[in-house]
């Protein structure tokens, strides 16, 4: 429990405060006062023994460091000065969390000698950290013109670090290696070089997650992992295979090979804007979100579309070539799902003459290029989400050749029962002919105007 | 929240919304009862480890160290943040508006922003004294020494000895 230092009544000081400015944040515990200095960059917590004797070494026992902005330090040699001096004057008493954000680049001073002196002294200071027992660790390391990776050479030993964050630094084989970091379970890397194209071991490890780098791991020493977040990333494995694994989050990512993913405890999967080689996915019972938007780099429908892209229709209504068509089953559970491609994609477009059934759909987002303009695809989707609540379609720019509909699809549309159906929901640029033709098909299918909304979007894609 | 001989119907209301979650009275120094709901007054770490330990659920909790007045403005923060879990995109973006106004209100009333960081800080509600202290860090961030000293009222009191050693140690950027 919090008590004042100097045990006195404070609600009459505070009147006086009020009338004439009592120091009432210096009568803060040095609790409160530790909890203030560890929002402030190390070098103005520091700074704060300069304001009285209360605050003369109240910065020594503060839990946190943050040390940023090196680039105000003239030159590499006094950043370096500063930062040693902090860690050598600070109090002997564990440190909650240590940041330190420097800046690799031209020495002020001397502008042609880049200095990497910060390189020599790097692992000193995460050594340190991890003496003081640092559970929150942040390497972050910015970058001025393309100089090398700050190293990390050492095995990292500790039982209290729970989270790393690292930027810009390279990790060799045995850094990656965290059996001695019993507690770690949050990591990431942002900018690592080839530092994840190693294996990552850790028994602990909950989340990880991989900005701009490379990835080669199958998961197979990483038992405990269940958020998984790539993005900018090219991955390059065969398979991964991770059975505690709940939410996979891959961005902007290419994947160089064919690969398979087998995460039966999935929850949640998005995929956004991913090209190369589209994985396959193993069963996942218990999945509830799935968001998928392929790039127009997508590949591996069969080796027709991998080898000559656009040329999709010539595996229409064969299932068994079509690698796409096992995509789309694989999805099949999904409550909540979305669907959307890159301009031009039609990609699902040869799998809805067997179309899988999702059963547990209840949410289901459309784009307009996810069924290659073809409205007979969306009232072929529709067919098979037998309980969906809530259907949004999508629509981008070039959505007119979209109602090029036909009497034979009509006839189709005619048997879907859209029982569970309440909203549906049109997103579109403008609201023009085509968007009320739409509407007036939507009709046809027994969906009445009161369940229908029109969202006018400033650009497609605002919603995904 | 509710308070006084209103809390009985505001906790039966509460507790036929949400079945199964328990109503907990707090008291304050004043003798004021507040009835919230034990998800709200799980925010407080201090609280939280009173109900697991299977304490006095039934005769309330009195917390000697807080007034009304503030108590009543901390069950308003944890209320925000018990009792509902924020999911979508939206519901986060309410809720970091939520505490946007209310550290904009406490900034403006310097007496009561102490009132709530020492009750966030005796309570052990970890997301409200971060906000109450953030909120001063803010003030503190990028001012020299001598602008803080003026911001806060803080006197200078340092010997010359002091200064000896605070320049020995040479720890100014």
């Amino acid at each position: 429990m919090a008590t004042r230092r100097d045990g006195s009544s404070r609600r009459k000081g505070l009147t006086a405060e009020e009338d004439g400015g009592e120091d009432w944040l210096s009568t803060l515990p040095d609790e409160i006062l530790h909890n203030v200095l560890s929002f402030l960059p190390a070098h103005e917590a520091v700074w704060t023994c300069v304001l009285s004797r209360r605050w003369r070494n109240l910065w020594r026992s503060a839990p946190v460091l943050r040390i940023r902005y090196a680039e105000r330090w003239d030159g590499m040699a006094k950043f370096d000065k500063f930062v040693n001096n902090l860690l050598l004057l600070r109090d002997p008493v564990p440190l909650d969390e240590l940041e330190f954000q420097t800046v690799l680049g031209i020495c002020q001073l001397h502008p042609l000698q880049p200095s990497f002196r910060l390189l020599k002294y790097a692992n000193t200071w995460i050594r340190h950290a991890l003496m003081c027992n640092v559970r929150v660790l942040r390497v972050l390391v910015q970058y001025q013109y393309d100089l090398p990776l700050l190293k990390v050479n050492m095995p990292l030993i500790s039982e209290h670090l729970k989270t790393l964050e690292l930027r810009r630094v390279l990790l060799d084989k045995r850094t990656l290696d965290f059996s001695s970091c019993p507690s770690l379970e949050d990591l990431e890397m942002n900018s690592c070089g080839n530092s994840t194209a190693n294996k990552i071991l850790s028994q602990s490890l909950k989340r990880l997650c991989i900005t701009n780098g490379q990835f080669a791991d199958d998961l197979s020493s990483l038992p405990a992992l269940q958020d998984l977040e790539m993005e900018s990333c090219g991955i390059c494995t065969e398979k991964v295979v991770c059975q505690s694994l709940k939410h996979l989050c891959l961005t902007q990512c290419h994947f160089e090979e064919p690969t398979h993913i087998s995460a039966p405890g999935l929850i949640s999967l998005q995929l956004n804007d991913i090209w190369g080689w589209t994985p396959s996915l193993e069963t996942m019972p218990l999945l509830v979100t799935a968001s998928v938007k392929l790039w127009k780099g997508s590949m591996g429908c069969c080796s027709e579309c991998t080898f000559h892209p656009g040329t999709c229709a010539d595996c229409d209504g064969d299932p068994d070539s079509s690698f796409k068509c096992e995509f789309l089953r694989d999805l099949s559970n999904a409550v909540n799902l979305e669907l959307a491609a890159e301009d031009g994609m039609c990609m699902f477009k040869q799998d809805l003459t067997w179309c899988p059934r999702f059963s547990k759909v209840k949410t289901l987002l459309l784009d307009g290029w996810v069924v290659g303009h073809d409205f007979y695809a969306v009232v072929c989707f529709l067919q098979h989400t037998p309980i969906l609540e809530k259907f949004t379609l999508q629509l981008c720019e070039g959505h007119e050749r979209m109602v090029e509909i036909d009497e034979s699809s009509r006839s189709v549309g005619r048997m879907v029962q859209f029982e569970h159906l309440q909203t549906v929901e049109v997103r579109c640029l403008r609201n023009d002919e085509w968007v009320h033709k739409i509407l007036k098909i939507l009709n046809t299918y027994g969906i009445t105007p009161d369940k229908i909304t029109i969202q006018i979007q400033m650009s497609c894609g605002d919603y995904i | 929240m509710a308070s006084g001989s209103g809390a009985a119907a505001a906790a039966a209301d509460a507790e036929e919304k949400e079945s199964g979650s328990r109503m907990i009275t707090l008291t304050s120094n004043e003798g004021k009862a507040f009835v919230v709901t034990e998800a709200s007054a799980r925010q407080s770490a201090t609280i939280r480890s009173m109900v697991d330990d299977g304490g006095c659920v039934d005769k309330g909790f009195p917390l000697p160290n807080v007034d009304s007045k503030t108590l009543a403005r901390v069950i308003q923060y944890s209320d925000e943040h018990g009792n509902k879990e924020p999911h979508t995109v939206d519901e986060r973006a309410a809720l970091a508006k939520f505490d946007r106004d209310f550290i904009a209100e406490l900034d403006a009333d310097k007496a009561f922003l102490y009132d709530v960081t020492m009750a966030a800080n005796y309570l052990h509600i970890q997301g409200l004294l971060a906000l109450t202290t953030q909120c001063v860090a803010d003030t503190i961030k990028g001012k020299t020494p001598e602008e803080i000293r003026t911001a806060f009222g803080i006197e200078y009191d340092l010997t010359a000895q002091d200064e000896k050693e605070i320049k020995e140690e040479d720890t100014h950027a």
